[in-house]
């Protein structure tokens, strides 16, 4: 599935009550998609995910042990990947709570923090960069990925905050070769899904033509204006 | 343990009746329970029919049958596993969406979609309750979950449900438990005289 920017997919709009009339449709899909999954991957990611219990818990009352249960969820969520949106839709943090881990990202990844970014990491957080069938599963080999790829040099990247399919998303810009002009150019699209207040999924798309569908800028000469509290602080 | 909300209230129903299932044998199946005329196997599928009702009542069109449940291989005829589905089906139903606003049709009636979740979250801890009974084990319903469902119970019986989707209200004896006045608001009796209908 290809990202596209939610002024497409819901018309541009603050209007709060239509704002969740779409949110009610996002949940909609989810449902639906909900429904491809077995009895047994659905019943743990609604105990789970959704009523919050413990997988010890969940394994009891369904009679199967631990390890079932987490590898049922992860199957599941694998699986809803491929009909998202998304699971942020399971539990949508209060809105501060998504600004802050959205401008801690932006702020760690032009500041190839690794150490901040893994912070705002679930542990088995997933790194998926479609359409290389790439995918990275687990805080810690995330961090290994980003560290040794993405984020070895500091001041690389620049970030411009939007939405995709629903879901926060970032537009990267890359620092041209000739980047002593300060100049930045478009990379692709991170759409994020945040599950309690963490960042459960990246998917990286890696398309720099994507950043124009959204709207932005294919270069900058400065950083994107919104959102960058940390810049001062290298 | 609290239940001030709807999700939480439904996350307390729902342990207590995953954890009435699990005190259930193939052996118990034919064992009577507090439902007149019903075993436990027919009591198992009563709840499967009525969450799946009630889910149906709340889903959209994208919302499969629960019926379709009774088919799939991975549930087969085992009445426990079709029910585990079907209360993680009225979970998807009640809980991704928000229910503010939504108005359903339940019984010839129109209910907002609240009190539908509230009817779901009454039937599967009082069905819990008889389950329970039929298994021959004494689990009260814990106070906070009672309390929170008497808390929701006169909008249902505004409703007129108490007395037509549930059974007549018993006298509660005096110095009842939450637990005891929510078994008597609906007609619950333990097994032995066998008052409740459905």
């Amino acid at each position: 599935m290809q990202p596209a920017p939610d002024s497409l997919l819901y018309g541009a709009t603050d209007d709060p009550a239509v704002v969740v009339s779409h949110r009610s449709s996002v949940r909609l899909a989810f449902v639906a998609a909900l429904q491809h999954l077995s009895p047994l991957q659905r019943a743990v990611l609604v105990l789970r995910d959704v009523l919050g219990w413990q997988a010890r818990e969940v394994a009891e009352m369904l009679g199967t042990s631990t390890a079932a249960v987490n590898s049922a969820l992860q199957r599941a969520r694998t699986q809803l990947a491929e009909t998202r949106p998304a699971p942020e839709a399971l539990d949508e943090p209060t809105e501060p709570e998504v600004r802050d881990v959205l401008d801690r990202y932006m702020s760690a990844f032009e500041h190839a923090d690794v150490d901040a970014l893994a912070e705002l990491l679930r542990t088995d957080v997933e790194l998926e960069m479609p359409p290389i069938p790439t995918w990275f599963i687990g805080r810690d080999t995330v961090r290994e990925f980003l560290t040794r790829v993405v984020l070895h040099t500091p001041d690389q990247w620049r970030l411009a905050y939007t939405r995709a399919n629903g879901a926060p998303a970032f537009a990267l810009y890359m620092r041209a070769p000739d980047g002593s002009s300060g100049s930045f150019q478009a990379h692709g699209l991170d759409v994020l899904s945040l599950i309690g207040g963490r960042i459960a999924r990246i998917v990286a798309f890696n398309d720099p033509t994507l950043v124009a569908k959204f709207g932005l800028p294919e270069t900058i000469t400065e950083p994107p204006t919104l959102s960058r509290p940390h810049a001062a602080t290298t | 343990m609290s239940c001030s909300d709807e999700l939480s209230l439904l996350a307390e129903a729902t342990r207590y009746l995953f954890g009435s299932l699990l005190l259930v044998r193939e052996a118990d199946f034919p064992a009577p329970t507090p439902c007149r005329d019903w075993d436990l196997r027919r009591l198992l599928r009563h709840v499967r029919t009525s969450l799946a009702d009630l889910t149906e009542v709340l889903a959209v069109s994208e919302f499969p049958r629960g019926s379709d449940l009774d088919t799939h291989p991975a549930v087969g005829t085992d009445p426990v596993a079709a029910l585990r589905a079907g209360i993680v089906d009225f979970l998807l139903a009640s809980t991704p969406l928000p229910t503010a606003g939504r108005w359903c049709r339940i019984e010839g009636r129109c209910l907002p979609a609240k009190t539908v979740v509230y009817v779901g979250a009454i039937e599967m801890v009082l069905h819990a309750w008889d389950i329970a009974q039929a298994c021959r084990a004494d689990r009260p319903i814990p106070s906070d979950l009672a309390s929170a469902l008497l808390g929701v119970s006169p909008p249902l019986a505004e409703a007129g449900l108490a007395g037509h989707v549930f059974a007549e209200p018993l006298a509660a004896p005096a110095a009842a438990t939450p637990s005891d006045q929510l078994l008597a608001l609906f007609g619950r009796q333990p097994i032995g005289p066998g008052l409740c209908a459905t």
